[in-house]
């Protein structure tokens, strides 16, 4: 799953648009929308840096956001030099009142030119030679509690630079911005949806383990006993059974939770080790 | 290769930062105060970064050697370890570093004028007592070779010092500065080896075992003291014939009587190390296996198995090698 935060509503446009995002009903603070199939969300935090935390906060209670959801914070930002419209993945971010630093941590490719970012506290029309905005500090002051530094990104699009000054900025040029890098962006969330993905799989005990404690009393003991017996069998994949296939025979589908951990226990000690070779890259 | 580097202010001038910057001038650069403002930070996934490692150039302040442990001693009456780099551009699944560091990102301490200080002192210390100096624990010693220059700027050092020896421990086929010098006879290349099957299930890009061998032999050839690694035993099902024919393969193309040391040592993991790892790898069947957790934390194979494939392993060596070229680590604390 994938959270999408961005500031403005122009900003939101586009992507509302382009990912199909519907408003989730319920009042909120913030408006919050989600795709049909649920693994795209936007949360509209409004200007500023508190704002932008708080949006983030809201969007990771509402979704019960673990460390295999990926973030985006998009929006648009200042530069001294860029031009318009160039879309840049931030490598640092520095919150200037305070200092502090984030360094998200790029793994996957991106065509995007990398920038720093700095966040102010208010508007600014004196360009440098870094992004500048007002959230992104925000964003990642909030979700670094919760997403690994590879799963949260930033992308600005420069939207005011020293030629042009953030006074000539509308609405509507403010979403043409937007829309102009969308190919890019979209690429960008595939691949954080799909490591996302990796990570679910990963950090979830699977559908073995819902099918095994649906309808019997584990205990939360019983309960890691089981994960860590299935992460093992699917490991080992003893003569290619299921772990399901193997517990839902007639034999073992009354047994309780202590009889199943045993039945699988002996399972995994019987199997032999047979490591599996890497794929040719 | 490197997409981005992480530049600490207190090396952003350093020549040697410069130089490695300037072998890859397309990498996206930002500073950072300390290197730890990225490396090890919480929240951060070793699995995912090891995709696309970044490069951080820092200094190291201090610990520039510490002192290695008995168990792993070839002889040496000093024996001491130092990392001028954390991480190692391979990915084997056994790897303690996975469990160690929360980062997968390369990190090059470039301060070696450092590191060099503290090993002439501790060879000076020694006085006509043995000392060792063991780099490869946190990293491979070569593999980063063509941009770090750690092998051409340290080996200087044991220049017409006797009584201390380097051991460089690797997999990597990246010999050439080896090769276009002339050998050191107190400087160890050792390789590390597993089986081409156990090898080519865990050991993740680093090069095949027969790329490996051929360098071994090229570095012998030329007059290089060479070591054989075979730590850490991996099981599975057999292997024991795996590495049997590790051993004749090796022992086919390396001169046993040149040999400088031969080590051997059973799977071996801290607890904690051995649960971070299974859980970046719940797939991985070497996590799956008889293991059991010694009195002292570490996590290893049960004793019946360890100890059957470590003496399996002891006998099949030694009829290979003289004992005195073998350095067995069998205790597990």
């Amino acid at each position: 799953m994938i959270h999408l935060i961005c500031a403005l509503k122009p900003e939101a446009r586009p992507l509302l648009e382009h990912f199909d995002l519907r408003p989730l009903p319920g009042s909120r603070a913030f408006p919050v929308y989600q795709n049909r199939n649920g693994d795209i969300t936007l949360t509209r935090s409004g200007m500023g840096k508190t704002a932008a935390a708080a949006a983030t906060k809201l969007t990771r209670a509402l979704f019960k956001a673990d460390k295999s959801h990926a973030w985006l914070n998009l929006g648009v930002a200042g530069h001294a030099s860029l031009p318009l419209g160039q879309a840049a993945l931030v490598a640092k971010i520095t919150d200037a009142a305070s200092g502090q630093t984030w360094f998200p941590s790029r793994v996957f490719s991106a065509a995007l030119p990398v920038c720093e970012l700095l966040t102010l506290e208010e508007p600014c029309a004196d360009h440098q030679e870094v992004l500048f905005d007002m959230e992104g500090a925000g964003f990642f002051s909030a979700v670094s509690g919760c997403a690994t530094t590879e799963l949260a990104q930033t992308v600005k699009v420069v939207s005011d630079n020293a030629e042009h000054p953030p006074e000539d900025l509308t609405p509507t040029r403010v979403s043409r911005l937007l829309e102009g890098n969308l190919a890019a962006i979209d690429e960008l969330a595939r691949q954080l949806l799909s490591l996302a993905g990796e990570e679910r799989r990963r950090l979830h005990p699977g559908a073995d383990y819902e099918a095994l404690i649906r309808g019997r009393r584990f205990t939360a003991t019983q309960r890691e006993q089981l994960k860590t017996l299935l992460r093992k069998w699917r490991a080992l994949r003893p003569e290619g059974r299921g772990a399901t296939e193997l517990l839902t025979k007639e034999a073992t589908r009354h047994a309780n939770a202590a009889q199943i951990i045993e039945r699988l226990r002996v399972e995994v000690e019987n199997a032999p080790i047979r490591l599996t070779p890497q794929e040719p890259a | 290769m490197i997409e981005q580097i992480y530049l600490e202010e207190a090396v952003a001038d350093h020549p040697r930062a410069r130089a490695i910057m300037g072998r890859f001038p397309a990498a996206a650069v930002s500073e950072c105060g300390r290197y730890t403002e990225i490396f090890n930070r919480k929240a951060q996934n070793f699995r995912l970064q090891k995709r696309k490692p970044a490069l951080i150039l820092a200094r190291k302040f201090k610990n520039h050697l510490l002192d290695s442990p008995p168990e792993y001693a070839i002889g040496g009456e000093r024996n001491y370890y130092f990392s001028h780099m954390l991480n190692c551009l391979y990915d084997c699944r056994y790897c303690f570093l996975q469990g160690m560091h929360r980062s997968a990102h390369y990190v090059v301490f470039v301060n070696y004028e450092d590191f060099i200080a503290a090993i002439e002192e501790k060879i000076e210390a020694a006085g006509r007592q043995t000392a060792h100096f063991f780099s490869g624990y946190d990293c491979d010693s070569l593999a980063l070779e063509p941009v770090t220059h750690f092998v051409r700027e340290f080996l200087p050092v044991f220049e017409g010092r006797p009584r201390a020896l380097l051991e460089l421990r690797t997999k990597s086929a990246q010999i050439r500065s080896l090769l276009t010098r002339e050998p050191l006879p107190n400087c160890v290349v050792a390789y590390s080896f597993t089986p081409a099957e156990i090898a080519s299930a865990l050991e993740r890009k680093a090069p095949p075992v027969g790329k490996r061998i051929a360098a071994l032999q090229r570095l012998q050839a030329r007059g290089w003291p060479v070591g054989l690694r075979f730590d850490p035993l991996i099981h599975q099902e057999g292997a024991r014939s795996q590495y049997q024919a590790l051993f004749a393969q090796v022992f086919a193309r390396i001169d046993a009587a040149t040999l400088h040391s031969v080590t051997l040592g059973s799977f071996r993991l801290p607890k904690p190390y051995y649960k971070t790892l299974s859980r970046l790898h719940p797939e991985e069947a070497l996590f799956a296996s008889p293991l059991e957790e010694t009195d002292k934390g570490v996590i290893t194979y049960r004793k019946p198995l360890r100890d059957e494939l470590l003496s399996f392993c002891r006998d099949a060596l030694l009829s290979h090698i003289p004992e005195d070229k073998f350095f067995p680590c069998e205790k597990i604390p």
